[in-house]
């Protein structure tokens, strides 16, 4: 299952939401205002990279730039995608699961 | 229900579909809105499961009176899902824990399973639709 | 495409951003003539939202939740956009 997640870590609880609820395996796409929480000095960098362990996490690549935030800044562990990599990953996942 | 069109009986697919709520009820209308797409998949005679997680699970809470905000009540339409067929019913332990509740403070029958559980119950459906 | 919830808004042709700004309904008009898309808006929602069949842009049609169901049932895949 690929999950997504597009709202801030701060404004709401979206992204623990998932994180707590995505089985061992699963991909997790961060985008939109999301993205923040692939970001290395977030206070979120100790939890999602614990979730980067046990799932493929990806972030995407043009909603970072718009935010300033650069490839150099995402966390380890996390693969920085465009929207062809987005596409891929709907592609290759059965179910997508969006938590808003 | 008027207005709807016929469901395509002849495909004879059947997909696990999944709501999940995770909004309190009333605050917005998002809440009311998932609602209405789980009556609605009712007539497609798909494989339903509702599942009540975060704040979702005051949707279901007992004692709702609602005269005071002249908004409808959710109580009555969750009431009447069983006559749909929608009886596959889930609310996560921890969202009622944290909140205080207990499977006797909700106003339907559900099954209450834990965290985990309800990741592997989320895995397993063809189509999860949020609100 | 279904739009739902406050995703209706995307259908209302009546919407004038700033010239500089992106005009979204517009884009999908156009992506809809492009692409040959069924842009497809929930009566429901819409009406909620004040949004007639009157207002809907070019390529955008009016439905029910019932189609959201059944694209759902009919698709391989089916990804949600929101708020």
């Amino acid at each position: 299952m690929l999950h997504t997640v597009n709202k801030s870590p701060f404004e709401r609880n979206a992204l623990d939401a998932c994180l707590t609820r995505a089985v061992k395996g699963s991909a997790i796409l961060l985008f939109e205002d999301a993205v923040y929480a692939a970001t290395k000095d977030a206070s979120t960098a100790q939890r999602v990279s614990n979730a980067a362990k046990d799932c493929k996490m990806y972030v995407l690549g043009p909603d970072l730039l718009a935010r300033g935030f650069t490839v150099g800044q995402v966390l380890d562990g996390i693969t920085v995608v465009g929207y062809d990599g987005f596409v891929d990953l709907v592609a290759e996942h059965g179910t997508v699961n969006a938590w808003l | 229900m008027p207005g709807i069109d016929e469901p395509d009986s002849e495909s004879g697919v059947i997909k696990k579909f999944m709501f999940v709520n995770r909004k309190a009820p009333y605050g917005t209308i998002y809440a009311l809105e998932v609602l209405e797409m789980v009556l609605i998949s009712a007539a497609f005679e798909q494989d339903v499961h509702l599942a009540f997680v975060d704040d979702g699970v005051y949707q279901i809470k007992k004692g709702q009176d609602t005269k005071s905000i002249e908004m409808k009540s959710f109580l009555p339409t969750y009431r009447a899902l069983e006559g749909y067929d929608v009886e596959k019913l889930y609310v996560e332990k921890e969202s009622l824990d944290e909140r205080g509740l207990t499977a006797d403070d909700l106003v339907v029958p559900v099954e209450v399973i834990d965290r985990s559980a309800m990741a592997e119950l989320i895995n397993s459906m063809d189509v999860v639709l949020s609100g | 495409m279904f739009f739902y919830y406050d995703g209706v808004n995307n259908a209302n042709k009546l919407s004038e951003p700033p010239s500089d700004d992106r005009n979204i309904t517009k884009r999908w008009s156009e992506l809809g003539k492009e692409h040959k898309l069924d842009l497809v808006v929930c009566i429901a929602a819409a009406l909620r939202r004040g949004i007639k069949d009157e207002l809907l842009a070019e390529g955008f049609r009016i439905s029910g939740l019932g189609q959201l169901i059944e694209s759902g049932v009919q698709c391989d895949r089916q990804i949600v956009f929101g708020d």
